[in-house]
């Protein structure tokens, strides 16, 4: 800050003179205007660096609330004309009412930056680039809902956009009109003679007509666009599906895949099977596995049991029907057979499933 | 998902696709069925008549309106398709969201990441992303979380719309929080019999 001429720095009309707790005393009055006559002691004029503003404001902007809550504060000083633009940038608590806490931080700094150097500082941009996790809000407890949303409905299935397709046939279009708005351009505009693919294919129109069109040509073009009417009636999305969801406004899906490793995973937590193979359809989930040793009939009881675990705890809109097939790998040997090892030891019925 | 843009991109392959396959039809009927066979009502089935007139399209040329007509609805139709065709590269992100009238703003990417550090806490979720989307009126907020394999997808969905999102509506507060969940799980690696 330049001080031109003499004399200390006066306390202006509403200036906390020594500016305690800012950088310094570098704080100033506003230039006073006016041929008035000047004392002495108040000849002279003030001015207040960009930098000293800056500071003052990421100062106003980290004590307007309890301290700790905002962090990371950086602020910018513009000049228009009379008027000082600041805008801060700064990080806030994440918690309820953001918005209030942004509004308390905008009014502090524009009401302390005007007061501690004198300019008119226009309303303050205050931008929030990052909410820090808060210590008062509980990570465990539920939170109550302000306005509880509507009940979730039946699973709906998710659409695809079909962005893909749409963007293929934008393009289709967009290179046909470019290239005959350019042949239009050159021969209205610059004078030329119409391109030569241009005349030749209004020769054909006009010396051909629907009687004897190819019937490949034909079975492609009605191929095409039986394709594109398919490709906008189905939903698409096939390997995620709908979970049912208890508050309307939340949709959740989960992938094919995703489901198929749940129950692969639950069904080889089941003991004595292995080689696991599992699809996991809209309608029907197919399960086979192989059993290495132990009782069959336990062991498929118990694969059953795991699988529709696992689809339930999925979540899905329809949850799909298992259908398990448990075989018996090429080492199984029948548990009840070991009992038959002793020559005078009987066969005992029912025991094992061979 | 957009249902707008998804309405939009359906109803265009409609529009473009049953006239094809209209053409298509009409014109692969006749010969494969044979001329004689086709009734009378069967459009373009006339084997006199020719695509284009030469003699209509010049009565036309003629006409002092049609060179800047021809040029005006090619330009059109040009910047129609362009336009249309960089919409769909749109991901619909919120950059910044306004908080109120007077210049407050919150980076969309800041309540992005509040949410998935707060997911990331969920039992049962190893990674979580997390983007803001929709308009001012219709945010919504896109999760992308990958699971354990023995965690229960139903639990997971349940815990995040008990406390994740609440507290997120909390945060934003006048304004409506839509979510979009998509779930995957990482597979655990092949291991032997247990």
């Amino acid at each position: 800050m330049r001080t031109a001429g003499a004399g200390p720095d006066t306390a202006g009309a509403g200036t906390d003179g020594t500016g305690a707790d800012t950088a310094g005393a570098r704080t100033g009055t506003a230039a006073k205007a006016g041929p008035r006559r000047v004392e002495a002691g108040e000849r002279g004029r003030t001015t207040v660096s960009d930098r000293a503003v800056r500071r003052i404001a990421e100062h106003a902007a980290r004590e307007a609330l309890p301290p700790g809550d905002v962090g990371a504060v950086s602020a910018k000083v513009g000049r228009r004309g009379g008027r000082t633009g600041v805008s801060v940038a700064l990080t806030l608590p994440y918690r309820a009412g953001v918005a209030q806490s942004g509004h308390r931080v905008r009014r502090h700094v524009a009401r302390r930056t005007a007061a501690l150097t004198g300019l008119p500082v226009s309303r303050p941009r205050v931008r929030v680039r990052g909410l820090t996790p808060y210590a008062g809000s509980l990570p465990g407890g539920p939170v109550a809902a302000a306005a509880p949303g509507p009940a979730g409905g039946p699973a709906r299935r998710p659409w695809s956009e079909r962005r893909v397709p749409a963007a293929l046939v934008a393009f289709l279009g967009l290179s046909v009109c470019a290239t005959l708005l350019y042949d239009v351009v050159c021969v209205r505009i610059a004078g030329r003679t119409a391109a030569p693919w241009r005349s030749r294919a209004l020769g054909w129109l006009s010396s051909h007509g629907p009687g004897g069109f190819p019937v490949a040509l034909s079975a492609a073009v009605t191929l095409l666009g039986a394709g594109m009417v398919l490709l906008a009636l189905t939903p698409g999305r096939r390997r995620s599906f709908a979970m049912s969801t208890a508050d309307g406004r939340v949709r959740a899906t989960l992938d094919r895949s995703a489901a198929e490793a749940l129950v692969h995973e639950a069904v080889s937590g089941v003991s004595g099977i292995s080689q696991v193979r599992v699809r996991v359809g809209r309608r029907r989930a197919r399960i086979r596995a192989a059993v290495e040793f132990g009782d069959r009939e336990i062991a498929h009881r118990q694969v059953v049991t795991a699988t529709d675990q696992a689809l339930g705890a999925c979540g899905l809109g329809r949850t799909p029907r298992p259908r398990v097939r448990v075989r018996t790998a090429p080492g199984w040997r029948d548990p009840g057979q070991r009992e038959r090892v002793g020559p005078g030891s009987p066969a005992r019925p029912g025991s094992g499933v061979s | 998902m957009n249902r707008l843009r998804s309405g939009v991109n359906r109803a265009v392959l409609v529009c473009a696709g049953l006239p094809l396959t209209a053409a298509g039809i009409a014109l692969g009927f006749p010969e494969v069925v044979g001329r004689d066979q086709v009734p009378s009502w069967w459009p373009l089935a006339a084997s006199g008549t020719v695509w284009v007139d030469r003699a209509a399209l010049a009565h036309w040329r003629d006409h002092d309106w049609w060179a800047p007509a021809v040029l005006a609805g090619l330009a059109a139709a040009l910047l129609l398709c362009l336009g249309w065709c960089l919409h769909q590269a749109r991901s619909g992100r919120v950059s910044t969201l306004p908080l109120d009238r007077a210049g407050l703003t919150l980076d969309g990417a800041a309540l992005a990441q509040a949410v998935a550090r707060q997911t990331r806490t969920v039992p049962g979720v190893t990674q979580a992303r997390v983007r803001l989307a929709g308009r001012s009126r219709r945010l919504r907020v896109r999760l992308h979380l990958v699971l354990a394999p023995d965690a229960s997808p139903a639990a997971v969905l349940a815990h995040i719309g008990t406390h994740t999102l609440p507290e997120a509506r909390k945060a934003i507060a006048p304004r409506h929080l839509d979510a979009e969940v998509r779930l995957r799980v990482r597979r655990r690696p092949r291991r032997r019999v247990s």
